[in-house]
């Protein structure tokens, strides 16, 4: 009962997280279209959208698991899950090391005065989000969690 | 048949797992479906485990040879890696 009540907050919570998510692409979408947008913010946006596409999917296979009285998580998929996070994680680590490291010539490179931290933030949340959203959907698809 | 433990070491366990869940699902009449609301996981941990590509915990296994009406042992053939 107990875990049912578990999984019904976690289902309803995947549903408004997607939503503000959406709600909030949707939004700077239409505000950076309309003063021009460029290629460092299509390619955000785009990664953005797909990270959702992918997010959504996950949340509404989730859903009909929920229907059909099946768990939403059983011991694959947190192997799965723990596997996927260790990867991303190694990644983020070694992305701010690589960023740190080659800050110097990547700011030469281009033209920029200094890396925003803001900039930096998103790259980091970004990559380490896509790598692990695209090893998720890889170790289910091929059964390696081993 | 190989068995999970062999000369006291657990066997390693590589992609050379068979198991008979189909068949013993056959026997019952049960959906991959059915059997993981029994089991109580998710459709896609049925189909792994049938095709042999997830390696169960034995607890897993232990309640999947319970629904089944059978032994681990009968369930999954392990086979010894190279």
């Amino acid at each position: 009962m107990k875990r049912k009540k578990m999984e019904k907050t976690s289902m309803m919570l995947g549903f408004g997280i997607t939503a503000l998510v959406v709600g909030t692409i949707v939004f700077y979408g239409l505000g950076a279209a309309s003063g021009g947008l460029e290629f460092p913010e299509v390619f955000m946006i785009l990664t953005v959208i797909i990270l959702v596409v992918l997010a959504t999917y996950t949340v509404i296979e989730r859903f009909r698991a929920y229907k059909a009285g099946l768990p939403l998580k059983d011991e694959r998929e947190k192997k799965i899950w723990y596997k996927a996070g260790y990867y991303s994680y190694l990644v983020t680590i070694y992305l701010a090391l690589g960023l740190s490291f080659f800050s110097d010539y990547l700011i030469e490179d281009l033209g920029m005065t200094g890396f925003d931290i803001g900039v930096v933030v998103g790259i980091i949340i970004l990559v380490s989000g896509s790598v692990f959203i695209g090893l998720y959907f890889y170790f289910r698809q091929t059964g390696k969690t081993e | 048949m190989a068995s999970i433990f062999t000369s006291g070491k657990l066997a390693r366990l590589s992609d050379s797992m068979k198991t008979r869940i189909k068949e013993f699902r056959d026997k019952y009449n049960l959906t991959q479906e059915d059997l993981a609301r029994k089991v109580g996981v998710r459709r896609e941990t049925i189909l792994f485990l049938e095709k042999g590509k997830y390696n169960p915990s034995l607890k897993l296994a232990h309640d999947v040879a319970r629904v089944l009406k059978t032994t681990i042992e009968e369930l999954f053939i392990f086979e010894k890696g190279g």
